[in-house]
């Protein structure tokens, strides 16, 4: 049985972020200020999360005149579980490096 | 020998120059200022299943308006495009994977062997040795990003037939070239039997030729990464003797003073000529194979 890895710190972040408004949809540059990261490792963990069917993406219909329609996302009900299953679960323990063991 | 060097060096630089003009000129075409520009180029090169995504991050920069937080935006969305990109031609092509991490693991052993033995590097033929490796690997990496992912294929067997038959093929290249065992010329027959069989089953399986000859493409260069490794580990280990008769022969007329260091350059430039020689004689056999795999079936169109 595989087991499954805990998502890396970034991933997190932008869950917990998410998941404290599930049913706000939000913008991905409002994300990027939020959470302090830059755009080139926040969309590829959209893009990840898109694809295990935990982020929904729609286009906004109602944007600013003269600007093309945003991505707007936000978590499914699956990405909304799976956010309560990590809580639920602990964060594994930190490695002991050998100093920390002498 | 220095004028080839620099020769290639210029080859190198005018092929990147041209390049970059080229990309210049595409980014030109967008309308914008710079950062909508590169952003733009770099979306576009975005696989079609990604598309959205690539627009997704050019609608979101046309909302910024600071310069400087447009410009971050831009150069993230550029690094996050080509990993999309990177990401989605590898995916699900685990030979494509093994070629382009050899490629690197190569290089890093050779980086190793300079770093422990560093008398290696007052070799009067090092600088051709290092062109010859470095353009090697970067034409592995080339055709392993180049190659189009082999159609209608059965899931994961015809996908991991190019790994476990180059480790294979590269297992007997390695036993063959370092003699471990007395088996005389027996390693490197089995390794040009067997090389007949990747691209004759990939073609069978697959319903064409292309399909074989693809495969056995992978294989012939992952033989040829799984050889390099193994002799310039075997030269690791042995480079420090028991030396035989015509090895302390041999040495005495180098000039070199360590020669374990002499014994690791050789090593080091027997690993490279099989980086280029195996996958030129897989692919030689291996085409055979893939053309008489393809004859057992009714021609399709490829």
């Amino acid at each position: 049985m595989a087991t499954a890895r805990r998502p890396s710190v970034q991933t997190m972040m932008l869950l917990d972020a998410l998941a404290d408004r599930p049913d706000q949809w939000r913008y991905g540059y409002e994300l990027v200020s939020q959470l302090g990261v830059s755009s080139g490792s926040l969309y590829p963990i959209l893009m990840r999360l898109a694809d295990r069917g935990l982020l929904e993406a729609v286009w906004e219909t109602d944007g600013r005149p003269g600007r093309p329609p945003r991505h707007l996302y936000r978590l499914t009900p699956s990405g909304l579980d799976f956010v309560g299953q990590l809580a639920a679960t602990p964060a594994p323990p930190p490695r002991r490096t050998r100093l920390q063991g002498a | 020998m220095t004028l080839g060097l620099v020769g290639l060096s210029a080859v190198v630089i005018l092929v990147g120059l041209v390049w970059i003009v080229r990309a210049v000129l595409r980014m030109r075409t967008h309308q914008g200022d710079g950062s909508t520009a590169l952003l733009s180029w770099a979306c576009e090169r975005l696989p079609p299943e990604r598309a959205d995504w690539g627009r997704a991050m050019c609608s979101e920069l046309a909302c910024i308006d600071r310069r400087s937080d447009r410009w971050r935006f831009a150069l993230g969305g550029l690094r996050a495009a080509a990993t999309a990109r990177l990401v989605g031609r590898l995916a699900g092509r685990p030979s494509a994977t093994a070629i382009i991490c050899g490629a690197f693991g190569c290089t890093g052993l050779t980086v190793a062997t300079f770093a422990i033995y560093p008398e290696v590097l007052a070799e009067r033929k090092l600088p051709l040795l290092l062109t010859v490796l470095a353009s090697v690997l970067v034409g592995y990496v080339v055709l392993a990003l180049a190659q189009a992912p082999v159609a209608g294929a059965p899931s994961g067997r015809v996908r991991w037939t190019s790994l476990v038959s180059g480790v294979v093929l590269g297992v007997l290249w390695i036993v063959f070239a370092t003699a471990w065992w007395n088996l005389h010329g027996w390693p490197m027959i089995a390794a040009i039997v067997i090389a007949l069989l990747p691209g004759a089953y990939a073609a069978r399986t697959s319903g064409g030729r292309a399909a074989g000859i693809r495969t056995v493409t992978a294989t012939g260069l992952i033989a040829g990464l799984v050889g390099f490794v193994g002799l310039t580990v075997d030269a690791f280990a042995t480079a420090h003797g028991p030396y035989d008769a015509s090895q302390v022969d041999q040495f005495t007329h180098t000039g070199y003073v360590n020669p374990a260091a002499y014994w690791m350059g050789e090593g080091l430039a027997t690993a490279v000529m099989m980086l280029l020689f195996i996958p030129v004689l897989t692919i030689l056999v291996g085409s055979l194979g893939a053309v008489a795999g393809g004859l057992r079936r009714p021609a399709r169109n490829d």
